[in-house]
C-alpha cells in the first residue's frame, strides 16, 4: 500500500508566512552564494567587534578620567542612561516602522488573500518585526553590554546571560512601538484628513525643534577652557547620571537584570531576588501590554484591510478652481505640488537645507569661544566655507535623478508645445530657491560671528551661489544625458543611479576645491599686503560666476541639441 | 683682413654645400636637394651652437652688454632672427606648406639682411669674454660665418624657386598671424632677462603667489590657444606647428649647453622635464610612438609638478635666463604631449601603453638613482629627478625628511654609493600611483573633448535646420506652416525611423496622407510600428528619415507649432499621480495656452461625459486603470487639437466610457478635426473608420477605405489577408 501524502490544511501557518516575510525583508540571496555568505558573515563579526572596541574606548575613557563618578569603577547610572537613549531612538523608530508595516503596508492585501487567518499575518509581523530588530541590535547592543561588563566588576555567569537578556531588551521597544503605533495612526489619520493642521503640525514641530537646537547651541559658554570649567562640568554630568537614575528608575531595573546587584563587596552578583524579579515582571508587564495592544491594533489592521485604499483617499488636497497661469509658473506649480506630497524626498532636501545653518551656528559658537591664532581664524572660515557647500552639493545628488524618476511621464513632456528648456528649468527652482536661502542664511550667521564687511560677504555669498546654481544645473545636466527613465519605470525608485554617484563624487571635489581657493585667496590678502582683502573674494565671485556661466551655457545647449535623442522611450 | 679670409672659408663651405645641393636637385628633386641641404645647415649650427657656452645668458639688462643699449637690443633681435630663419629652412622641404614660404620670403629674408648689419655683434654677445683676437679666429666665429654664408644659400634657393613677390589678400592675412606665434616660440630664453635686466625680482614666482599663479595660468592658457589655432588645420600644418615649437624650444633650452657639458656626464639634461625636450622634437619628427606614450604618462605630470613646486632661487627675477627657462622647459613637458593627442597628430593611448610607459619610467628611475650615487664621486649636487637631495622631502614636512634620512652606503673599490631606499621606493611608487591617477584624468578630458566636440557638430547641424526652414518661409513669420495651403491634414512622407545604433528599421519608407473630417484606423500586429509611427508624429520620437507635416507645420523643424495641433492619448497612460485630476487638466491647458472661458465650458463638460465629477479632486493615484485612462483622454482633448492621436485608447475602459470615447471621436471629427488611432479591435475600427491603413514590419501598406474593403470582404478577413501574405512571404 503506498503511503499516502499528507495535505496540509493551512499550508501558509505561522512559520511559513514569518519565514517569507523574513527572506523578503532580510534578502537572503545571499546564502545560497558560499562567498556572499561569508563576506555577510565577516562583515557580521567586523561590526560587532567595532562597535565592541569603541564601546570600550569610550567607557575606559569615561571610567580613566572618572568623568561620571568617584569610584574606580563605572556607575549604574551611565549604564542607564546608554540604555535610555537606545529605548528611546529604539521607541521611536518601532512606532514609526511598525505603523507603516501593521497598518499601511501593500503586503497586508496580498497576505490576507493566503489560506491563513487574519490573526496569523498580524501577529506574523509583529514577530517579523521582532526578529529583525534582533538581527540589527545584536551587533550594536550586545557589544555596548560586553563592553561596559569588561570594565565593571560584574559576575562571569554575566557573560552567558547577557544573550538572555539582549532578547527581553529588544523586545521593550518593539512592544512600546505596537502599543504607540495605535494612538499613532490614528494621529496620522486624523492629519491626512485634516490637511492644513498637518502643515500646522509640521511647521510647529519644526520650529520648535529648531528653536531648541539654536537655544541648545547658544548655551555653549563664550569662553571655552574645559580645564577651567572641568568641575562644574563634572558636577553637572554627575546630577544627569542622578537625574537618570532617579527619573528613569525602570531603565535602572532593567540594569539591574542585566548586570545584577551591587553587593556590599561592590561586586554585582546576581544572587539576590532582586534581577530575578525584575526578570520575570518585565516579561510579565510585556505580556500583558502586548495582550492589550494585540486586540485593540488587530481591530485597525482588520479595519485597514477591510478599507483597501480608503486611507489614500482620505488625502484630499484642497479643491482648485479651473485657473489658467502662465506656462513657466504652471511647471514651476506642478514641480512644488509634486514635491511636496513626495514627503521623503522633499523632507531629505529640507533636512539638508535647514541643517546647514545650524552647523554652521554650532561651529562658529564653538570656534567663538575659542583663542585662535590668527591664521587658524581662516582656516575656521575657509572650514565654513566647506560646511555650507560640502552638505548643500552633495544633496544635489538627488537633482541627478530628479529627471529620470519621472520614469515614462517624461516622454510625454515631449509632446507638449513648449521648449523643453522651461519644463526641464522649472524642475529645478523649488531646489534652487530654498537652497539658495539656505545659503543665504548660513552666511548670515557665519557673519554674525566673522564680521566682514558687506562687499566681501556679498561676494562670498554671491560666489557660493554661482557653485550651488552650477552644480545643481550640472546634476540636472547628468541626469539628462544618461537618463534612467526606463530603469525607474521598471523597477520603482531602487535604482542604482549613476549619475547620483557622478553628481556627489563632484560635489565633494567642487566643494573642497573652493574652500581651499578661498583659505588661499585669504592667506594671500594676508600675507601680502599689496593685495586687498576684498580681492580675493573678488576673486571667488569670479570663479562661481564662470562655473555657473559654463554649466548653463551646457545645460541650454545640450537640451536644445540632445534632449530629444536621449529622453526617447 | 682676418675678417676677409674668415668669409672666404665660410663661403667656399657653403659652396661646397651648394654644390652638393645642386648635385642632388639635379639627379633627384629639388626638394631632395633642399633636405640635403637643410640637414647640412643643422648640422653645422649644432656644431657651432654647442662649441661655446652662450654668453648672452650672463647679460642682465642693456646696458650690461658689451655695446650700447641700442646695438645689445638689436643684437639679441638678430641672434632671435636668425635661429627663426634656420629653423624654418631646416623645416621647409620636409612640409608642403605655403605660410613657410612666405614667412622665409617676405618676413625673415628682409630681416635677415638687416641682421646682417648685426650679426658681427650678435657673434660677440654670445662670445664676449673672448678677447677680440681670439674672436676673430675662433671655432665658433668661423662657424658662425659659415651657416651665414648657408643661410644666404638657402635664402637664394627658396627665392630661385619662386621669386614673385604676389600674395594673396588671405595669404597675406595668414602670414601676418603666424609671424607673433613663429617668433614667439623662437625667443631666446635669455632675452627678457637682457632687455629688462632684474628689476622685476621683487616679484616671485615661486609658493604660488600671485605671479606664479599668472605663470601657471600662461601654461595652461597657452596649450589651448595653441589648440584653438590649429585643430581646424590639416595634418601637415599641425605636424609643422609642433616640430617648429618643439625644435625651437629645444634649441634655445639647449643654450645653457656646450660641448665640454658632455664629457661630464653628471650635466648631462637627464632630469626627467631637461630630457623631454630632446625627445620631443624626436617624437613628432620620427613619429616615434613608443617614446610619446612615455613623455604622455610621466613627463606631463613631473612637468606639472614643477611648475607648481618651482626649484629655483626665490629672490630669482622673473625675467631672468633661469625662470625663462624653467617655464618654457616645463611648460612644453607639460603641454606639448596633451596637444599631440588633441590634435590627433598621437593617437589617444590604450592602457597597455601605460604599463609599457610605467616599465620603462621604472628602469628610467633606477637608472638615473644608480647616476646619481655614482656621480656624486665626482660631483656634488648631482640631483637627477629629485631623488638624490631632499628637495621633494623638504616641501612635505619632517616625516617625510625622516624617511629621507633613512641611508644605506657601499664602496666599490673607490666609489662609494649611497642611497636613501624607503625615500626612494615610496618616490617610484607614489610616482606610479599618480601616473593611474592620469589614466583617469585623461579619460575625463576625452570624454569632455568629445562630448563639446559632438556638440558643436550638432549646434551647427541645429543652425543648418533653421537656415533651412527660414528659406521654406520664405520671409514669413515662424509661427506659420511651412506649407501653408496645408489646411488640417496629416503627411508622412518617406518617414523611417531607427532606434539608437540599431541597423534595423522601426518604420521603412512610410507615406501617408490624413486629412480633415476623418476617423481613420491604423492597425497591425504587436511590434509592427503602429505606436512607433505614433510616437514620431507626436514628437516623442526622433525622425531618422523623411519628414511629418501636421497642418502644414513640419514636425521636426516647427516642433512648437505643430504640437499645438496635437492632441495625444498614449498606450500606457502617464500621469503625475500625485497631482489631483483636476490640476493635472488644468497644469495641460496651461501648457497649450487654454482660456478661462474654454477651461470653464470644457473641463465640466468631459468630467460630466466621463463620469468623473466625484472623483475630480483626488489625487490621480488613487484612481482605477480606467479613470486614469479618461484623465488622459480629457488632456488630450482639452485645447480641441486638429489632430487628435489615440495609441489603443480603449483599453480597460467599461462599456460604457468606450461608448462615450467613441461618440466623442465622432463628434470631434464632424468638426473637421482629424481621429486617427491605433486599435487591435477590428470591430471598433469598422464601425468607426473612414479609411484604415495596415503595417507590418515597419512597412506601411497603401491606405484603403473601408467601404473598398467592404466590397471584397470583411476588415478582419482584409487584415488577416495581410498579416497572412507576410507570413507566407516569410
Amino acid at each position: 500500500m503506498s503511503k499516502r501524502r499528507r495535505v496540509k490544511p493551512f499550508p501558509y501557518d505561522l512559520k511559513t508566512l514569518i519565514a517569507m516575510q523574513l527572506k523578503d525583508k532580510l534578502d537572503l540571496g545571499f546564502v545560497k552564494n558560499k562567498g556572499q555568505l561569508i563576506r555577510k558573515i565577516v562583515f557580521f563579526i567586523l561590526r560587532f567587534i567595532i562597535v565592541g572596541v569603541i564601546s570600550f574606548a569610550l567607557f575606559y575613557v569615561a571610567s580613566f578620567f572618572k568623568i561620571f563618578h568617584n569610584s574606580p569603577f563605572l556607575p549604574t547610572s551611565l549604564m542607564t542612561i546608554v540604555l535610555t537613549i537606545i529605548f528611546v531612538i529604539s521607541t521611536i523608530t518601532s512606532s514609526n516602522e511598525l505603523l507603516k508595516s501593521l497598518y499601511l503596508a501593500k503586503d497586508n492585501a496580498l497576505l490576507v488573500t493566503y489560506p491563513t487567518t487574519l490573526n496569523k499575518v498580524f501577529f506574523s509581523k509583529i514577530v517579523v518585526y521582532y526578529l529583525y530588530e534582533l538581527y540589527k541590535n545584536f551587533t550594536f547592543v550586545v557589544p555596548i553590554f560586553l563592553a561596559y561588563g569588561l570594565l565593571s566588576p560584574v559576575s562571569p555567569f554575566f557573560y552567558l546571560w547577557v544573550l538572555v537578556t539582549f532578547f527581553v531588551v529588544t523586545l521593550i521597544p518593539v512592544i512600546l512601538g505596537v502599543v504607540i503605533s495605535i494612538p499613532l495612526f490614528y494621529i496620522n489619520v486624523f492629519l491626512n484628513r485634516v490637511r492644513f493642521l498637518k502643515t500646522v503640525v509640521f511647521i510647529t514641530l519644526l520650529s520648535l525643534f529648531i528653536w531648541l537646537v539654536v537655544e541648545i547651541i547658544l548655551l555653549i559658554p563664550p569662553r571655552i577652557n574645559i580645564l577651567f570649567l572641568w568641575e562644574p562640568i563634572k558636577a553637572g554630568l554627575s546630577e544627569i547620571s542622578i537625574f537618570f537614575q532617579k527619573y528613569f528608575v525602570f531603565v535602572y531595573y532593567i540594569v539591574v537584570m542585566i548586570f545584577g546587584k551591587l553587593n556590599t563587596s561592590r561586586v554585582y552578583s546576581y544572587l539576590s531576588w532582586e534581577p530575578w524579579l525584575i526578570f520575570f515582571s518585565t516579561i510579565f508587564i510585556l505580556g500583558v501590554l502586548f495582550m492589550l495592544a494585540y486586540y485593540v491594533s488587530r481591530f485597525i489592521f482588520l479595519k485597514m484591510i477591510s478599507q483597501g485604499d480608503s486611507y489614500g483617499k482620505s488625502l484630499k488636497p484642497k479643491a482648485i478652481l479651473n485657473v489658467r497661469h502662465s506656462r513657466f509658473i504652471t511647471f514651476i506649480i506642478k514641480e512644488v505640488r509634486l514635491l511636496l506630497r513626495n514627503g521623503e524626498f522633499a523632507y531629505n532636501f529640507l533636512a539638508t537645507y535647514i541643517s546647514i545653518p545650524i552647523i554652521i551656528l554650532l561651529v562658529n559658537q564653538i570656534f567663538a569661544g575659542m583663542d585662535l591664532y590668527v591664521k587658524g581664524q581662516f582656516f575656521v572660515q575657509a572650514f565654513n566655507v566647506l560646511l555650507i557647500l560640502l552638505p548643500l552639493l552633495a544633496s544635489n545628488g538627488l537633482i541627478a535623478t530628479m529627471y529620470s524618476k519621472e520614469a515614462r511621464t517624461a516622454y510625454m513632456k515631449r509632446t507638449k508645445p513648449v521648449n523643453a528648456l522651461i519644463p526641464l528649468f522649472a524642475k529645478l527652482i523649488p531646489n534652487l530657491v530654498l537652497s539658495l536661502t539656505s545659503i543665504v542664511v548660513s552666511l548670515i550667521v557665519f557673519n554674525i560671528y566673522m564680521n566682514f564687511i558687506f562687499i566681501n560677504i556679498f561676494l562670498l555669498a554671491l560666489g557660493m551661489i554661482f557653485i550651488q546654481v552650477g552644480h545643481l544645473f550640472l546634476s540636472g545636466l547628468l541626469d539628462l544625458m544618461n537618463p534612467q527613465n526606463e530603469q525607474y519605470a521598471t523597477t520603482g525608485t531602487h535604482v542604482q543611479n549613476p549619475n547620483e554617484t557622478k553628481s556627489i563624487i563632484l560635489a565633494f571635489v567642487i566643494a573642497f576645491a573652493y574652500a581651499l581657493i578661498t583659505l588661499a585667496f585669504i592667506l594671500e590678502a594676508v600675507t601680502d599686503p599689496s593685495i586687498k582683502f576684498s580681492v580675493g573674494f573678488l576673486k571667488m565671485f569670479f570663479i562661481g560666476l564662470g562655473f555657473a556661466l559654463i554649466v548653463l551655457y551646457l545645460y541650454k545647449e545640450n537640451i536644445k541639441v540632445y534632449y530629444n535623442q536621449r529622453v526617447e522611450s | 683682413m682676418s675678417h676677409y679670409l674668415l668669409l672666404l672659408i665660410s663661403l667656399t663651405v657653403a659652396s661646397i654645400a651648394s654644390v652638393i645641393t645642386y648635385f642632388i636637385s639635379r639627379k633627384k628633386t629639388w626638394k631632395s636637394g633642399l633636405k640635403v641641404y637643410g640637414i647640412i645647415l643643422i648640422v653645422f649650427f649644432f656644431v657651432r651652437y654647442f662649441s661655446y657656452p652662450d654668453q648672452a645668458r650672463n647679460i642682465v639688462g642693456l646696458i650690461d652688454g658689451p655695446f650700447s643699449a641700442g646695438v645689445n637690443f638689436f643684437a639679441l633681435i638678430g641672434i632671435w632672427i636668425e635661429l627663426t630663419l634656420i629653423v624654418l629652412l631646416v623645416l621647409y622641404p620636409f612640409f608642403k606648406l605655403n605660410i613657410i614660404k612666405h614667412l622665409i620670403k617676405f618676413v625673415l629674408t628682409p630681416l635677415f639682411l638687416l641682421y646682417l648689419g648685426f650679426s658681427h655683434f650678435s657673434v660677440s654677445m654670445q662670445l664676449i669674454g673672448y678677447n677680440e683676437e681670439v674672436l676673430g679666429w675662433t671655432f665658433p666665429h668661423i662657424m658662425f660665418l659659415v651657416t651665414t654664408a648657408l643661410i644666404m644659400y638657402g635664402l637664394f634657393l627658396v627665392w630661385k624657386k619662386d621669386y614673385s613677390f604676389k600674395l594673396k589678400k588671405e595669404e597675406l592675412i595668414r602670414l601676418l598671424i603666424a609671424i607673433v606665434p613663429v617668433f614667439l616660440a623662437s625667443m631666446p630664453m635669455y632675452s627678457l632677462q637682457i632687455i629688462f635686466g632684474s628689476q622685476l625680482a621683487r616679484y616671485k614666482v615661486v609658493d604660488l603667489s600671485s605671479t606664479h599663479r599668472i605663470f601657471i595660468y600662461i601654461s595652461i592658457i597657452v596649450p589651448f590657444l595653441i589648440y584653438f589655432g590649429l585643430y581646424k588645420k590639416d595634418e601637415e600644418s599641425k605636424r609643422f606647428a609642433m616640430t617648429y615649437l618643439s625644435l625651437v624650444t629645444m634649441i634655445t633650452f639647449a643654450a645653457n649647453f656646450y660641448y665640454l657639458d658632455f664629457l661630464t656626464p653628471w650635466s648631462w639634461p637627464i632630469h626627467l622635464c631637461n630630457t623631454a625636450m630632446f625627445l620631443l622634437p624626436l617624437i613628432i619628427i620620427f613619429r616615434m610612438d613608443k617614446l610619446f606614450y612615455f613623455t604622455y604618462f610621466i613627463n606631463v605630470f613631473g612637468a606639472l609638478m614643477a611648475m607648481l613646486m618651482p626649484n629655483y632661487n626665490a629672490t630669482t627675477s622673473y625675467t631672468s635666463f633661469t625662470v625663462i627657462q624653467f617655464w618654457y622647459n616645463h611648460a612644453i613637458a607639460y603641454f606639448v604631449p596633451l596637444l599631440l593627442v588633441g590634435l590627433k597628430l598621437f593617437e589617444r593611448p590604450k592602457m597597455k601603453q601605460m604599463f609599457y610607459s610605467l616599465l620603462a619610467f621604472s628602469g628610467y628611475f633606477i637608472l638615473v638613482i644608480i647616476l646619481n650615487s655614482w656621480f656624486s664621486n665626482y660631483a656634488t649636487g648631482v640631483d637627477f629627478f629629485f631623488t638624490n637631495s631632499d628637495f621633494i622631502a623638504d616641501k612635505l614636512g619632517k616625516w617625510a625628511r625622516n624617511i629621507f634620512a633613512i641611508n644605506v652606503s657601499f664602496n666599490i673599490g673607490d666609489l662609494n654609493f649611497e642611497f636613501h631606499p624607503l625615500y626612494q621606493v615610496l618616490f617610484l611608487l607614489v610616482y606610479v600611483g599618480v601616473a593611474f591617477a592620469m589614466w583617469f584624468v585623461y579619460s575625463l578630458g576625452y570624454s569632455i573633448s568629445d562630448s563639446l566636440v559632438a556638440l558643436r557638430f550638432e549646434q551647427k547641424r541645429i543652425k543648418l535646420s533653421e537656415f533651412a526652414l527660414q528659406a521654406a518661409l520664405n520671409g514669413r513669420s515662424k509661427e506659420e506652416p511651412m506649407e501653408a495651403d496645408s489646411g488640417v491634414k496629416l503627411e508622412l512622407r518617406n518617414f523611417s525611423k531607427k532606434y539608437g545604433r540599431s541597423e534595423h528599421f522601426a518604420v521603412k519608407d512610410a507615406s501617408l496622407t490624413v486629412y480633415g473630417g476623418e476617423i481613420f484606423g491604423f492597425l497591425g500586429p504587436n511590434g509592427a510600428g503602429k505606436s512607433t509611427t505614433i510616437k514620431a508624429i507626436v514628437g516623442i520620437h526622433t525622425i531618422t528619415e523623411g519628414s511629418i507635416f501636421v497642418c502644414g507645420f513640419d514636425v521636426e523643424k516647427q516642433p512648437v507649432m505643430a504640437k499645438q495641433q496635437i492632441g495625444y492619448v498614449p498606450d500606457h497612460y502617464a500621469l503625475y499621480e500625485k497631482l489631483t485630476a483636476r490640476e493635472y487638466i488644468n497644469y495641460i491647458a496651461d501648457i497649450y495656452s487654454v482660456t478661462n472661458e474654454e477651461r470653464q465650458k470644457r473641463i465640466p463638460y468631459y468630467t460630466k461625459l466621463f463620469n468623473l465629477e466625484e472623483a475630480f479632486d483626488n489625487q490621480i493615484k488613487t484612481f482605477s486603470h480606467g479613470m486614469k485612462q479618461k484623465v488622459a483622454i480629457i488632456a488630450a482633448l482639452i485645447h480641441e487639437p486638429k489632430l487628435w492621436l489615440l495609441d489603443e485608447p480603449l483599453t480597460g475602459l467599461d462599456p460604457d466610457s468606450i461608448y462615450q470615447v467613441k461618440e466623442v471621436m465622432k463628434h470631434h471629427a464632424s468638426k473637421g478635426n482629424i481621429v486617427m488611432f491605433s486599435s487591435h479591435l477590428i470591430d471598433v475600427v469598422e464601425n468607426l473608420c473612414q479609411r484604415i491603413v495596415v503595417i507590418k514590419k515597419g512597412h506601411l501598406f497603401e491606405p484603403i477605405p473601408l467601404k473598398e474593403v467592404h466590397e471584397k470582404t470583411t476588415l478582419e478577413q482584409y487584415y488577416l489577408n495581410k498579416v497572412y501574405e507576410e507570413k507566407k512571404d516569410e
